[in-house]
């Protein structure tokens, strides 16, 4: 039998070949799916993320642990019952208009889906409608926009607007290397965070809201 | 292991400065004010004049001496996890001094130093992962004078398991310092196997052997206690205005101090050494300058030329408190300094041309150490580094930070600063928007309240109390 502890160890170490074994071998020993989840992916991700907090683990770590509970996540999602685990949110994530870069919005993400969100990355470059689109489809509680250009960052207010257009629920996050907290209030965002890090914090705030 | 370091001086012109250097020696001597010095220089065939007190040292008694010194040098301390040995392998530092003023972190104010503002400064250089050895930052200006080199002994060894590098006014005083060494280590001869301290000693530029300090060079070259005999000749001023001619009186303070102590012991551990610099040339005073800088790096070089082991220095400031100038100014002699490779630097902490010390920058030239130690280390070139298979795995777009391949390098290859901020500006502000130098007050404040080393025994520290009621004695002639 996989001890769930070996899991949460795996999970720490970031060894994503060795998370995906061990939850494969657990659930196919019919181990009970609720307990590899909480004892083992989410107990794992909980330290890293206290690691990360006080100092002794680095982005690396984060992003490779976030990485190696997303594989062990995707073993366990079609078989998780209802209610065996509360979601911790479901995002829509993208570029705005006209910006093409990736990676930042990419971390996030990984980050987010280590945190236990549903996330769905809808690429670079996408427009106002294709964010309202994907939110509606996916009935997202976020809406993650990047931008990293201070000539595409203005695009970020028409997902807004569109999106209360819409009359989504979904509420509107915002980040990127040249957006300011104050620049959010401006165009109306519901949330900002300055790095990755610190998004996964405020889109669980945004969610409890 | 692919490592950056700055050579400029080419051998011709080393063999120059070594040239001109035998050629003062010899042509224009040096000025010795003991006779105990001079009777040394002249038993070994030196033409000395006792009425000048001058000494004219010819070119095969140096190259004699250069040949009987030691070409690595053992440091030894309380506590042999900080031994280290100058080896031309590795880069050791030390703080600044000796100052009469203290900043005080708490306030910013300028004040005379005391005692117990030593004690603390030991301490967090004790502390300080990047300084290898102490020096006496502080003078115990609220101690009788005459007790006062005794006293900064005392106090230093007492605060730290680190080496510490004194400094001796006279051969009674160098005598005091070897005893109280020899207390902790056990013995004389267990002194000489372990010297847990060195000294620094002075010439006065250009050219002078002051009586006492001198003499005590003797006592400590007999002692086996390592010798820093420190040039500080100043361009425009006690030296030539030009770079190589100060570096050439520099060098020739150096090769007559190794002289000296070479023919008072064969073999006696001696630091080719350099504190030679600039002057302000509006004000006279001494200059933390980019010419300072490079005397420094060509003193490293000539101790190199020499195969012995050096001490220059790194990281001074004219300043009067931890700011920009600050800033630049030490980590502009301690990158040069150390991509030039000596084997110790000294001037950590110091304000205002050493005569003031900051508890804070002391801290904050810890880090700048480290952040150019992750230059000066370089990196390595082979298959696993050049990283063909993980920029595979990755592609075009992605991104390496989930790789294993981070994790095993990412702490190897990338500097993560201890006290430096490089948040997001939001974040930073949150948290209090506090300055470089704030935030090592806090680390002082930290490092004070927690950081105890190791105690002398009871049975030493009272062997030392009889040392020190002794001197007292002596000194203050209250015996």
């Amino acid at each position: 039998m996989v001890d769930p502890t070996k899991i949460k160890d795996s999970v720490i170490a970031g060894e994503v070949d060795e998370v995906k074994d061990l939850v494969q071998k657990a659930v196919d020993e019919g181990q009970e799916i609720k307990k590899i989840l909480s004892e083992g992916l989410i107990a794992g991700i909980n330290i890293v993320g206290e690691k990360y907090d006080s100092g002794e683990f680095f982005l690396p770590e984060m992003v490779i642990a976030a990485s190696a509970m997303k594989e062990g996540l995707n073993i366990l999602n079609p078989l998780l019952k209802q209610g065996d685990i509360e979601s911790a949110g479901t995002v829509v994530l993208g570029t705005a208009q006209g910006d093409i870069h990736d990676i930042g919005k990419s971390i996030v993400g990984t980050m987010l889906e280590g945190a236990g969100f549903m996330v769905t990355n809808i690429g670079v470059d996408v427009a106002p409608e294709k964010f309202v689109e994907a939110a509606k489809e996916k009935n997202a509680d976020i809406i993650g926009v990047s931008a990293l250009l201070t000539t595409t960052m203005v695009k970020m207010e028409d997902v807004i607007k569109a999106a209360k257009e819409a009359g989504l629920k979904a509420k509107v996050m915002v980040g990127g290397a040249s957006v300011t907290q104050e620049f959010a209030d401006k165009i109306g965002a519901d949330g900002y965070a300055p790095d990755a890090p610190s998004a996964v914090g405020k889109a669980r705030e945004l969610v409890k809201k | 292991m692919s490592k950056p370091r700055i050579t400029f001086l080419s051998q011709d012109e080393l063999k120059a400065i070594h040239n001109a250097s035998l050629q003062v020696l010899e042509r224009t001597g040096i000025k010795v004010m003991s006779k105990k010095a001079l009777d040394v220089l002249q038993e070994a065939g030196v033409k000395v004049d006792y009425e000048k007190k001058r000494a004219n040292i010819s070119g095969d008694v140096v190259e004699e001496a250069v040949k009987r010194a030691p070409k690595t040098i053992k440091c030894c301390a309380r506590n042999p996890k900080y031994d280290f040995v100058l080896d031309k392998k590795g880069v050791h530092f030390t703080t600044d001094g000796y100052a009469p003023f203290i900043r005080d972190f708490e306030t910013g104010e300028r004040r005379s130093s005391t005692k117990a503002d030593l004690a603390d400064w030991i301490r967090i250089a004790d502390y300080l992962s990047n300084v290898h050895l102490v020096w006496a930052s502080v003078c115990p200006g609220d101690v009788p004078a005459p007790m006062q080199t005794i006293v900064q002994t005392i106090t230093s060894l007492s605060n730290t398991e680190k080496h510490f590098q004194g400094e001796a006014l006279s051969a009674r005083e160098a005598q005091y310092e070897i005893e109280i060494a020899a207390a902790i280590v056990g013995g004389r001869n267990e002194l000489r196997e372990r010297p847990i301290i060195s000294a620094v000693q002075c010439p006065i530029a250009p050219l002078v052997f002051e009586e006492g300090s001198v003499e005590a060079v003797i006592e400590y070259a007999r002692a086996g206690i390592p010798v820093a005999p420190m040039p500080m000749p100043l361009m425009c001023e006690t030296g030539p205005a030009t770079v190589a001619g100060t570096v050439v009186v520099c060098n020739a303070e150096n090769l007559a101090s190794l002289v000296i102590s070479e023919l008072a012991s064969p073999g006696a551990p001696v630091v080719y050494t350099c504190a030679a610099g600039s002057i302000d040339v509006k004000t006279g005073s001494m200059a933390s300058s980019p010419e300072y800088g490079i005397v420094q790096m060509a003193a490293a070089h000539m101790a190199r030329f020499y195969n012995l082991p050096s001490l220059v220095c790194g990281g001074c400031s004219d300043s009067k408190l931890p700011d920009v100038q600050a800033g630049f100014e030490r980590a502009m002699t301690l990158t040069t300094s150390i991509l030039t490779g000596a084997d110790i630097i000294v001037g950590l902490g110091g304000l205002n041309a050493a005569s003031m010390m900051s508890p804070e920058l002391l801290v904050i030239d810890n880090e700048i150490i480290d952040a150019i130690f992750r230059v000066a280390r370089g990196f390595d070139v082979n298959d696993d580094t050049l990283a063909v298979e993980v920029i595979d795995k990755v592609g075009p777009g992605g991104h390496f930070l989930g790789q294993r391949h981070t994790m095993e390098y990412f702490k190897k290859e990338t500097w993560i600063p201890e006290i430096s901020d490089r948040r997001d500006f939001t974040i930073w502000q949150q948290a209090g928007s506090r300055s470089l130098d704030e935030v090592a007050k806090e680390k002082v404040r930290e490092i004070l309240a927690t950081h105890k080393p190791a105690p002398l025994s009871q049975d030493i520290e009272r062997e030392i109390y009889q040392i020190l009621k002794r001197a007292e004695a002596e000194f203050l002639k209250t015996g």
